[in-house]
């Protein structure tokens, strides 16, 4: 009976590699460092492939596509050496720790910052999205989310802008599903721009595009014997029925920002959309489908094309190819659940006086032209709520996250990088058009200056200095727009302004302290003060004279007064306000949490004490 | 009807030591090795003249598992797909489970060798857990003293190492 006694376990070297490795990983990459230098044996066991797999997917989630990590993870894990990924990935984070501390802490190189991080890209997004967690109420709290908030859009904004820049180097594509690809992508872009924080970046559009395709598939399991017709009309109808396309009330909902970007449309639970974003849902789905669907840029809406496979016709009878070369049909996804007939097209065409142009207007058009199109639509959309101003109901701008008037100039920028980088630069539209963004855009997104040299800059040489000889000029008159963005380049490498209290020509100093919580007195809106600068003073108006005993001494000058900057309830912007309309409050409990949603940009965290904000802009204030 | 009969059917089990212990059978059923085993033989004929044994284990580990057995009877069991690769670890322990292996290092180690063996991975799971906790934070010669391991590398090897890790210091 003694015999099948063993002697007890009493030392870990005794417990078998099978579970010592299963309860490594238990231990976090930190303390596997410590590990390994506890034996040969502990050693072997910390360093195997697989755990370190596991740490990297279960670390990180976003990478940067040069590291192609989707095919790295499906082949043998042997052949990558993750634990090299994984200490990669750990000293980059520190990086961007290290920059996002940086940029926090000051004006200095804040936009050099930026554009480190942006091309870092995939790589600092998941740190930056663990910092958009930070509670407000942290030391920095406020600053810390809005600046790694800001950094996330910095990247995404990069990728579409890469992602409409590679899209012109780009080949015309060559099998259905790489069109839809290039078509989902070069819409989804849009999207990146309010994306913030949130799910549904290109990839997350592609991935509902096939868990859509799968679902039809697993619904209707014997479409893969179907024809071309049947099937694309049965996909229709399933689209229409589930909403994925069309609007249930248009005459209210037309106009709606989100109906014009391919994520939200997806994301939203009622789906609407513009007939072109309907038409693009309707083509990618149908590739899932090994159907070929195109969009057609047809006048009144875009329509789609569908084409039989080749050596077949639309209801599968098998022919020769020269046969089927014109056969297609018109289908409108976001308005009808028939087959739309060509007769109808043509008198459409002809009532407009555009029957000479069939051939274009019933053709298929690729993804750039799609893409420019819906830059119109944003635009459009954008004009028609800032005509209706205070009467434009919220839900008109109203995105799945963020504030609405900043998610509107996001698209309204977006609109205008999609034009230059799609639009053919070589006339004058184009080159009005690059004025135009030159001025508009530094002031509103300082940080993307590196984006517009290295994007917009060689496009720009690539006209004004033409082979032709023949120079085209910038400027017409306001003198050359570059120079903005140079300005941003300068002053980024400048220590700001100091404005100090004491050095006020008004002896008393300003009766407000940066971060001052007040209401205002005539339209009752709550603000914070941002910044304060002395208007006519000596010392301003005389820079070379600082520090002049004189000054100190001047009597009274009429010309002098305190200007104010706040930021609102209400505007994204900080704006100005008089003096007199300052009623400051002193009770916390009426600041509720992301009430400012620029409150970041300003300062640390909310005191609820003082009921003010804490400064992080002592740079400028350093006496406030 | 049937699975309710066979819940509250006893099943006898002997340890390596010849101790005999009564447990019933969906308590038994926690065990991968003795569910699947059971299932084959359909478990009539295990009787107390006629127990299963369960070789490698002894009386008092075999009590403290079939404990462990008895008082997460009736926890949903999970499939093993949940377990992803893609997913965090905790190594969080819930308070029964935490007391309960508050054991000495020995019985320690035959637990989790006894769990792995009757394929109870819950149980392994906790095992591995109380012994990552165990891990975590110590120095190399912090986990050599707690676990009585013999330092085999040469003084060479540890800076080799060590300079390897230097990553890991200043996270």
């Amino acid at each position: 009976m003694e015999l099948g006694r063993r002697k007890g376990v009493s030392s870990l070297d005794q417990v078998p590699d099978e579970i010592i490795g299963h309860l490594l990983y238990y231990i976090s990459p930190y303390d596997l460092a410590n590990f390994q230098l506890v034996s040969h044996r502990f050693y072997r066991l910390a360093n195997q492939a697989l755990l370190w797999r596991h740490h990297c997917r279960s670390s990180f989630k976003f990478w940067h596509p040069r590291h192609r990590f989707h095919e790295k993870t499906a082949a043998l894990a042997q052949q990558t050496n993750w634990k090299d990924l994984f200490i990669y990935r750990s000293a980059r984070n520190r990086q961007v720790s290290r920059l996002l501390d940086d940029i926090i802490r000051t004006k200095v190189h804040r936009v050099k910052g930026f554009e480190i991080i942006g091309q870092i890209g995939y790589d600092a997004k998941d740190f930056l999205l663990e910092q958009c967690q930070t509670p407000p109420s942290a030391e920095d709290g406020l600053a810390r989310r809005y600046y790694s908030n800001a950094l996330l859009d910095t990247i995404h904004k990069h990728i579409a802008i890469n992602e409409w820049h590679s899209l012109m180097q780009s080949a015309q594509p060559t099998s259905i599903r790489q069109a839809s690809l290039q078509l989902e992508r070069a819409l989804g872009a849009f999207d990146l721009f309010v994306l913030h924080d949130q799910h549904g970046d290109l990839d997350d559009i592609t991935r509902m595009f096939d868990a859509i395709g799968e679902e039809f598939r697993s619904q209707f399991p014997k479409s893969g014997n179907w024809s071309t017709r049947k099937k694309a009309l049965r996909l229709l109808r399933w689209l229409r029925a589930l909403n994925f396309t069309g609007m249930r009330n248009p005459e209210q909902n037309y106009r709606n920002l989100r109906n014009c970007l391919i994520g939200q449309a997806l994301r939203h639970p009622d789906h609407e959309s513009i007939p072109l974003i309907s038409t693009a849902i309707f083509c990618c789905v149908a590739a899932r489908l090994d159907i070929d669907a195109r969009c057609c840029a047809f006048p009144t809406h875009v329509h789609a094309i569908v084409y039989p496979p080749d050596g077949h016709t639309l209801d599968g009878e098998v022919v020769a190819d020269s046969e089927t070369a014109s056969e297609r049909m018109f289908l409108d996804p976001y308005g009808s659940d028939d087959e739309i007939p060509l007769s109808r097209l043509q008198m459409t065409l002809a009532r407009l006086g555009l029957q000479e142009h069939n051939d274009l207007f019933l053709a298929p058009v690729l993804a750039p032209t799609m893409a420019m199109r819906t830059a119109q639509n944003i635009r459009a959309t954008l004009a028609r709520i800032s005509d209706l101003q205070e009467h434009a109901h919220p839900e008109l701008s109203q995105l799945l996250h963020g504030n609405n008037k900043m998610n509107a100039d996001a698209c309204l920028y977006a609109a205008s990088w999609a034009t230059l980088l799609l639009m053919p630069p070589n006339n004058t539209t184009w080159l009005e058009r690059l004025a135009k963004f030159l001025r508009r855009f530094p002031g509103a997104w300082p940080e993307d200056v590196w984006m517009v040299e290295k994007y917009l800059w060689p496009l720009y040489s690539s006209v004004v200095n033409p082979r032709d000889g023949f120079p085209r000029n910038i400027d017409a008159g306001f003198g050359n727009p570059w120079q903005y963005w140079r300005f941003v380049r300068d002053a980024d490498g400048m220590a700001p302004l100091v404005h100090r209290r004491d050095f006020c020509e008004d002896p008393r100093g300003p009766p407000f302290y940066i971060g001052q919580v007040f209401r205002h007195r005539r339209y009752g809106w709550l603000g914070a003060i941002t910044s304060w600068h002395e208007r006519g003073s000596q010392q301003s108006s005389l820079p070379d004279r600082a520090g002049d005993e004189e000054y100190h001494h001047r009597p009274t000058n009429p010309h002098y007064s305190l200007c104010f900057m706040c930021i609102t309830e209400t505007e994204p912007e900080q704006h100005v306000v008089a003096l007199r309309n300052v009623e400051l409050i002193s009770d916390p409990a009426l600041v509720k949490e992301g009430m400012f949603p620029m409150a970041g940009k300003y300062f640390k965290r909310f005191d609820p004490e003082t009921c003010s904000f804490i400064s992080n802009i002592r740079e400028e204030y350093p006496t406030d | 009807m049937a699975e309710a009969k066979a819940a509250s059917q006893k099943i006898w089990l002997v340890s390596n030591d010849n101790a005999t212990m009564e447990v019933d059978r969906c308590v038994v059923e926690r065990s991968m090795l003795l569910k699947n085993m059971l299932e084959d033989l359909g478990g009539a004929d295990i009787s107390p003249e006629n127990p299963i044994p369960i070789p490698n284990v002894n009386e008092a580990v075999l009590r403290k598992v079939v404990e462990w057995c008895e008082h997460h009877r009736n926890d949903p069991v999970t499939a093993p797909d949940d377990e992803s690769d893609a997913r965090k670890k905790t190594t969080d322990i819930e308070e029964w489970d935490q007391k309960f292996m508050q054991v000495d290092q020995e019985m320690l180690f035959e637990i989790i060798l006894a769990s792995n063996f009757l394929d109870i991975k819950p149980l392994l799971d906790v095992g591995c857990k109380t012994v990552a906790n165990m891990i975590k934070g110590k120095s190399p010669e912090e986990i050599r003293k707690t676990f009585n391991i013999t330092n085999d590398f040469s003084a060479e090897e540890e800076e080799q190492i060590r300079r390897e890790n230097e990553w890991a210091e200043d996270r």
